[in-house]
């Protein structure tokens, strides 16, 4: 019971008005890719240090607050790569903003995750997977931007309302600086709704919550990115799929729920997007005529994710469940299951984490993939 | 691969099946209290009058039963701590490592001191209690890691314990001989040795986010829900 006390996590520094909190999060894992008959290219079965943040998290008496947080093991990839796409779900510099807090409407002014999406505001560091679903990581919406930020909670924190306007380009702001020759920006609004409680953005339900908690939540954004005469959006600024920017008119919507009781927790969330390019001959309308397509491209999906705590056993197994269909005009659709275990060596300080993918459906046309299944196993520390 | 699914999923099921018990307590009713996010309560020596105090660092003052009475002007930062002694209310602001101290009379505070600790901000200093049988105040952080400090009247050091017992500790009381310590997290209440600190006896309770820990005049246990911001009424603990 007593005895010499262990190292802090995290370090803060005060000076009676002002407190300042140093923290930290490295992890690495190993991947190993299950490959089509005949594909030769194993280039994915690796080491990788996933993570190596530093955070800097600052109050300023009771009204300011301000976050900085980069991770030097993006920065360092990013570094080294020659033209590629950013990667959403690890862009390099995650948190860059300062908070007002004494108006009954708090404003976050700079960069941050963006109030869409319960999977995309979830934090990474509570999850059993190494990875968001692929509908939530960022490919299909950016998850990070430079902009304003309304927030304004209510019925003791059980409803909370977000509003904010940003630049659209998403993480791929930092490296561009300017804004895309349309000029425009993107509007962004979401309500969540908690019973009987507050709840919490976590996955797994480590407190085993002795009453039945639900949160549903809807999103929606918009932006009208239709390109001048002659001009055209950066480059590499669609991702993957071509779907986070696109040179016309984007609008996206969803709608997520969450429950959480005795260590069962489960998560579900729908994502809708009506794309309209400006362009007749966009690629997003893959050859098909106006009569087909009327100018619209729909893609989107869902995904359902199941998890239940094992306090005794120190253990949280997670179960996920994806379908998502990139382009309405074409035939086709990707289903995956994923599996995740993580062992809480000290909580979700201190956690070993094996996540299994397995593709059970294929979108040929639009994703067709090299592999079958995935294992990534490896480890994380929060400091 | 569907034999292995059922595999693992059985494996984890029978791993989760151990599981350590304590007794489980039982509230007798609850009340909701008019105080934002309480974060800790405690009774003055009549048991006439409760101390509440708030994540948004005020200090009330309320009925038995949680009506708010009066409300200091003063405001900190973060109130997780608060106790009675004598005709003083000290509180202990989280993130700011600082006890300060209202007299009861006019709710005003009259000294402020900073008690260091490096530790996570929203991880420091979540109970403040005034262990009777060492006549010292005892302050003690979250977690990562949980510390107990014994403090003199001057708010001065004197003694360290790491506590292992608990996720976290989210309050902490005297009461008849003994030092209770709350956790939020195991939502457990430690009866503990009060010059040690060596859990003697343990209890469950149902309460979401338990974050306050009180003894009524009758020596019955109030629980403080921050989350649901009520107060939780129990029967005595047994001896």
């Amino acid at each position: 019971m007593s005895g010499s006390v262990p190292a802090a996590a995290q370090h803060t520094f005060t000076n009676g008005n002002h407190s300042l909190q140093l923290s930290g999060f490295v992890s690495a894992y190993y991947n190993h890719r299950f490959l089509k008959e005949g594909e030769l290219n194993r280039k994915n079965n690796r080491f990788r240090l996933r993570d190596m943040q530093l955070g800097l998290n600052g109050r300023v008496g009771k009204q300011w607050s301000y976050k900085v947080r980069v991770d030097m093991a993006d920065l360092a990839e990013a570094a080294m790569k020659d033209g590629q796409t950013l990667d959403p779900e690890n862009p390099g510099l995650m948190s860059a903003f300062i908070e007002y807090t004494g108006l009954p409407v708090d404003i976050r002014v700079g960069y941050d995750k963006l109030p869409y999406s319960q999977g995309s505001m979830l934090s990474f560091d509570g999850s059993a997977f190494w990875q968001r679903g692929q509908l939530l990581r960022g490919d299909f919406f950016s998850r990070r931007d430079i902009g304003i930020t309304l927030t304004h909670s209510m019925w003791k924190q059980r409803i909370n309302l977000y509003a904010g306007v940003y630049t659209g380009l998403g993480e791929n702001i930092i490296g561009n600086n300017d804004n895309d020759p349309s000029g425009r920006l993107e509007y962004i609004g979401r309500a969540d709704v908690a019973y009987p409680s507050r709840y919490r953005y976590v996955e797994a339900d480590i407190l085993h919550v002795p009453i039945p908690m639900v949160r549903a939540g809807i999103n929606a954004r918009y932006t009208n990115k239709t390109q001048p005469s002659g001009e055209q959006l950066p480059s590499n600024i669609g991702g993957e799929y071509g779907l986070r920017v696109i040179d016309g008119k984007r609008f996206a919507y969803g709608w997520d729920a969450s429950f959480q009781y005795r260590g069962f927790s489960a998560q579900f969330e729908a994502q809708v997007l009506r794309l309209e390019p400006s362009q007749a001959g966009s690629d997003l309308f893959y050859n098909t005529g106006a009569e087909v397509n009327k100018g619209i491209v729909r893609a989107g999906g869902w995904q359902a994710q199941v998890n239940y705590c094992a306090l005794p056993a120190r253990s949280v197994l997670s179960v996920r469940y994806e379908n998502y269909n990139l382009n309405d005009l074409v035939a086709g659709e990707t289903q995956r299951l994923g599996i995740g275990y993580a062992y809480l060596i000290d909580g979700y300080r201190a956690v070993v984490k094996l996540h299994y993918y397995r593709i059970m459906k294929e979108d040929v046309k639009l994703e067709p993939l090299k592999w079958t299944d995935q294992v990534r196993v490896g480890m994380s520390y929060a400091f | 691969m569907k034999k292995t699914y059922f595999l693992l999923a059985a494996a984890f099921l029978v791993l989760s099946a151990f599981k350590a018990t304590a007794p489980l307590l039982k509230y007798e009713h609850f009340k909701s209290i008019n105080v934002p996010e309480p974060s800790d309560i405690a009774f003055d020596g009549s048991g006439s009058v409760l101390y509440v105090v708030s994540d948004n660092g005020v200090l009330y003052e309320c009925s038995p039963e949680g009506k708010v009475l009066r409300r200091a002007a003063f405001e900190g930062m973060d109130f997780e701590g608060v106790e009675v002694v004598g005709d003083y209310v000290y509180v202990a602001d989280e993130s700011l490592r600082q006890i300060h101290r209202f007299d009861r009379a006019h709710l005003k505070k009259d000294k402020t001191w900073y008690v260091p600790y490096s530790g996570g901000r929203n991880k420091g200093y979540e109970s403040l209690a005034f262990n009777r049988t060492t006549e010292q105040f005892v302050v003690i952080t979250e977690k990562d890691p949980i510390v107990i400090k014994e403090l003199n009247r001057d708010f001065i050091p004197v003694n360290e314990y790491a506590f292992t017992a608990a996720r976290d500790i989210s309050g902490a009381r005297y009461h008849n001989g003994y030092m209770y310590l709350l956790s939020d997290e195991d939502r457990k209440v430690f009866m503990c040795h009060p010059e040690t600190y060596e859990v003697i006896r343990s209890w469950k309770i149902e309460v979401l986010n338990p974050e306050g820990i009180a003894f009524d005049k009758d020596g019955k246990l109030v629980i403080a829900s921050d989350d649901l911001e009520r107060l939780y009424f129990f029967a005595a603990l047994p001896q």
